[in-house]
């Protein structure tokens, strides 16, 4: 599921070390914050679709 | 450097491909909100005292730039990376926003084609390709739950940006004509919001990532899966680009013959059908569509892309058929076969991308996928003519009830399996178009550059 296969070139290798820490974890929080908004958003139209939709079964 | 550019993009050690999706689905939930352009049909109309046509012209400018877009900033987004493209789609599509807005308020329509229709229009083609090919790296072995994924954010966007416009429109005013521009400017506000928090979340995997434990796939399991690259410039000339052109074209066709029809339709089928109720069958066609999109993406990565197209399109004409044939005996059968074939509208739509990655690989599938999106446009334009043409022709000869859609049913049936035809003849794109083992590296990517044999290799193979 995780991402830790990759090339050893030490090049690539040190590119991606040089990435700070703490930008890596805000943008990890970010993300997660951003699953729970378009989430959110996902369920709320599918819920009011399907009110909308019950009425052909009504 | 700017904070825009591909190489900031890159993912750090470890970081997990599931934080990835949602910044697809940003974009595509806000940019979705163009299958909920209807909501501002009515209000649009009394605003502008003008003909139903003149308001519809905004849709299909957007859609026809949705194309273009797509087709001409397909290159120069794989070049410059999805952050940068999805600020750009940000920009444009906001700015549409703002721009239709002005020209509610000035009461000049022109303003309105311009802003939502061009300017938006553009935002709709680049924002709708920049997140596919970057989710489409990210999983290598599960292509078409990745494109299912984004492409289903798409379907859900016009189910949420339905009720919530139709809240606004409320909300500002007791006249929904008077609503509108401040209903506009929040919306623009909303999505300039959403789609700026997955342009900045947005990551690619690092060079030579692949998903732990994961080889590529033999080639046998699925024929027209290949591990080599083909850049856009020779897979518009293969044959392959043009059989599936046709195959997206006929089967946005077939679908849109039911989503333009659906509400007059069922009533015209069943006497007995509300307007309510026919409300309540549009809302679950939304449902299908957007679940299609995710549900038959992923089951292609079991089945294979090619099958699954043979299941869209024969299937298809078989339930079209159907349709034809039995659809006026039962509501419920009617309803049950109207689902399933906007699900597969759906689901070829979400499916396309993964079909191209398996045949031209994923170093130029954003810009090929551009380039085919064209044939959406196409069909947008074809298959509202086909299914109002024929349905007001049959009108005018007094033909009432199901008999009206009886030929636009048929019609259908038959460009399923035309698009049915031209998948059954799509072969392995042949050697002479592959790129070389090593695939050269622009200069301006110094991590790419320092090892152009390692990530040629690991490219060919993911």
């Amino acid at each position: 599921m995780t991402s830790d296969t990759r090339s050893t070139s030490p090049v690539a290798v040190r590119a991606a070390d040089d990435v700070p820490a703490q930008v890596g974890a805000s943008v990890r929080l970010m993300a997660i914050g951003l699953w729970v908004v378009v989430g959110s958003l996902l369920a709320y139209g599918i819920f009011q679709t399907v009110v909308k939709a019950s009425a052909l079964f009504s | 450097m700017s904070v825009l550019d591909k190489s900031r993009t890159v993912a750090p050690h470890g970081y997990n491909r599931w934080l990835v999706p949602p910044a697809a689905l940003a974009v595509h939930l806000s940019i979705g909100q163009v299958y909920a352009f209807s909501i501002f049909k009515n209000p649009l109309l009394d605003r502008f005292g003008t003909s139903h046509t003149s308001i519809a012209v905004i849709f299909s400018i957007a859609i026809v730039m949705l194309g273009l877009s797509a087709a001409f900033g397909g290159k120069w987004m794989e070049r410059n990376g999805p952050r940068k493209a999805m600020a750009l789609a940000t920009v444009c599509w906001v700015s549409g926003f703002l721009v239709a807005a002005l020209g509610v308020s000035l009461g000049q329509l022109w303003i309105v084609y311009l802003g939502y229709g061009v300017i938006g229009g553009i935002g709709l083609g680049i924002g709708y390709i920049s997140p596919v090919s970057t989710l489409i790296k990210w999983f290598p072995d599960r292509p078409g739950l990745a494109t299912g994924l984004a492409i289903m954010g798409f379907g859900g966007g016009a189910l949420v940006a339905s009720p919530l416009a139709a809240r606004l429109l409320k909300a500002y005013g007791p006249i929904p004509s008077e609503s509108i521009v401040p209903t506009m400017l929040t919306l623009a506000a909303v999505y300039a919001v959403l789609m700026t928090c997955g342009a900045v979340t947005i990551r690619i995997p690092a060079p030579g990532w692949k998903p732990q434990g994961w080889t590529p796939p033999a080639r046998g399991a699925n024929k027209t899966q290949s591990h080599a690259n083909v850049r856009v410039g020779n897979a518009v000339r293969t044959p392959q680009f043009y059989l599936l052109w046709i195959v997206l074209f006929t089967n946005v066709t077939a679908g849109i013959g039911i989503l333009e029809q659906a509400s007059p339709m069922i009533q015209d089928f069943f006497p007995g059908v509300t307007e309510l109720t026919a409300a309540g069958f549009v809302g679950l066609l939304s449902l299908a569509n957007m679940g299609g999109r995710f549900v038959w993406s992923t089951t292609s990565d079991k089945l294979g892309r090619k099958r699954t197209y043979i299941m869209y399109l024969g299937v298809g004409a078989a339930l079209y058929a159907g349709l034809a044939a039995v659809g006026a005996s039962a509501v419920g059968l009617f309803v049950a076969l109207t689902f399933v074939i906007v699900s597969f509208y759906g689901g070829g739509f979400a499916t396309i991308p993964a079909y191209l990655k398996d045949l031209f690989g994923q170093l130029e599938v954003g810009a090929i996928h551009g380039r085919l999106l064209t044939a959406w446009s196409a069909a947008g334009i074809a298959g509202p003519l086909i299914v109002n043409g024929i349905a007001d022709a049959r009108g005018a000869q007094g033909v009432t009830g199901a008999a009206l859609y009886l030929p636009s049913l048929v019609t259908m049936c038959a460009v399923l399996v035309v698009g049915f035809v031209a998948n059954m003849l799509v072969r392995p794109v042949a050697e002479r178009f592959h790129e070389p083992t090593a695939v050269p590296v622009p200069t301006d990517e110094p991590v790419l550059a320092a090892v152009p044999v390692g990530v040629g290799t690991t490219l060919k193979e993911s």
